[in-house]
């Protein structure tokens, strides 16, 4: 019960940080989360924004709109892994069994609450993470780019 | 660039965190001036080492576990493979991989902006780093010792044995 009042009260202020910076989203309370999709650089990308009442967590997923090819997957657990050392928060996650690819960036809000702002750092930080490899990672799976080549600027 | 702000808030939480840890007895080394906090814990098979640090421009609490172990360069693809499997099956945190030199570590971050922290959500962090990282240390160790395959331990990962 407890952690349920908590989980609305973080996810209240994640409404009130993305209506204060004017998105566009679409809500379902009754699993405290949100769906929002941001234009980037190259691509497009869907965001789901959700509270995770059980395991007190604002976790921010994004599924990018391809997948892996088979003969890809080991080019791509590459260049994710390099993504991923190189990343202070947040990971992609490849889904070797059939090549789905997902941001991750989560954190713990147990006994506490998450302000607007970190909310909003979170969500930031996602939406640059993500517009900055989406494209580097099709060229990787389409074979056009080599997966240890994948942070360099 | 830190600001003196940042740094207070820095600060603030280091001081939490060794609270924490001195409250429940653990044995730790710090640095007070970098804000850094390191510890050993024990694991089922493997030591697991954790550094703590403190993000002053990104207000984050980093928690870093190293695997004691690195990547054989003949098995460094590979094991990407089975790094990218392990990962999918996490809630919070990663492995992070470095493929050119075989280091593996277990990162886990959390906000601390504006001071939103309590001693639980320390404990958590430091939990899921220990947690995380005896599950998975042996499973790449014996990848690295060739006790099983790359193919056999995803097997292994995804099926959720231990």
């Amino acid at each position: 019960m407890e952690n349920i009042k908590e989980a609305k009260n973080v996810y209240a202020a994640l409404l009130e940080m993305l209506t204060d910076n004017n998105f566009h989203f679409e809500k379902d309370d009754e699993n405290l989360s949100v769906k929002i999709t941001m234009s980037g650089h190259d691509i497009g990308m869907d965001f789901k924004l959700e509270i995770d009442a059980e395991r007190q967590l604002v976790v921010y997923t994004s599924l990018l709109p391809f997948k892996f090819k088979e003969d890809s997957i080991v080019a791509g657990a590459i260049a994710v892994c390099l993504i991923n050392f190189s990343l202070a928060d947040g990971s992609f996650d490849l889904d070797i069994r059939d090549g789905e690819l997902s941001f991750k960036l989560t954190s713990s809000y147990m006994d506490s609450l998450l302000s607007k702002d970190a909310l909003n750092y979170m969500f930031a930080m996602a939406c640059m993470i993500v517009d900055r490899y989406n494209d580097r990672l099709v060229l990787v799976n389409e074979g056009l780019l080599n997966p240890f080549e994948v942070v360099e600027e | 660039m830190p600001t003196e702000q940042n740094a207070t808030g820095a600060r603030k939480v280091f001081d939490a965190f060794c609270e924490y840890l001195d409250e429940h007895a653990w044995k730790y080394n710090k640095d007070a001036q970098q804000l850094t906090i390191s510890l050993n814990a024990k694991g089922d098979d493997l030591v697991i080492p954790v550094r703590i640090s403190f993000d002053e421009n990104l207000h984050i609490i980093l928690l870093l576990s190293p695997m004691p172990f690195d990547v054989p360069e003949d098995m460094r693809k590979p094991m990407a493979v089975a790094v990218t499997a392990a990962n999918l099956c996490i809630v919070d945190g990663s492995f992070d991989y470095n493929v050119e030199n075989g280091n593996i570590l277990y990162r886990i971050t959390s906000s601390y902006r504006d001071g939103a922290f309590s001693k639980e959500s320390l404990e958590y962090l430091l939990m899921c780093a220990c947690v995380t990282t005896d599950k998975y240390n042996d499973k790449f160790k014996d990848i690295v010792d060739r006790k099983v395959s790359t193919d056999e331990m995803q097997k292994i990962i995804f099926n959720k044995e231990d």
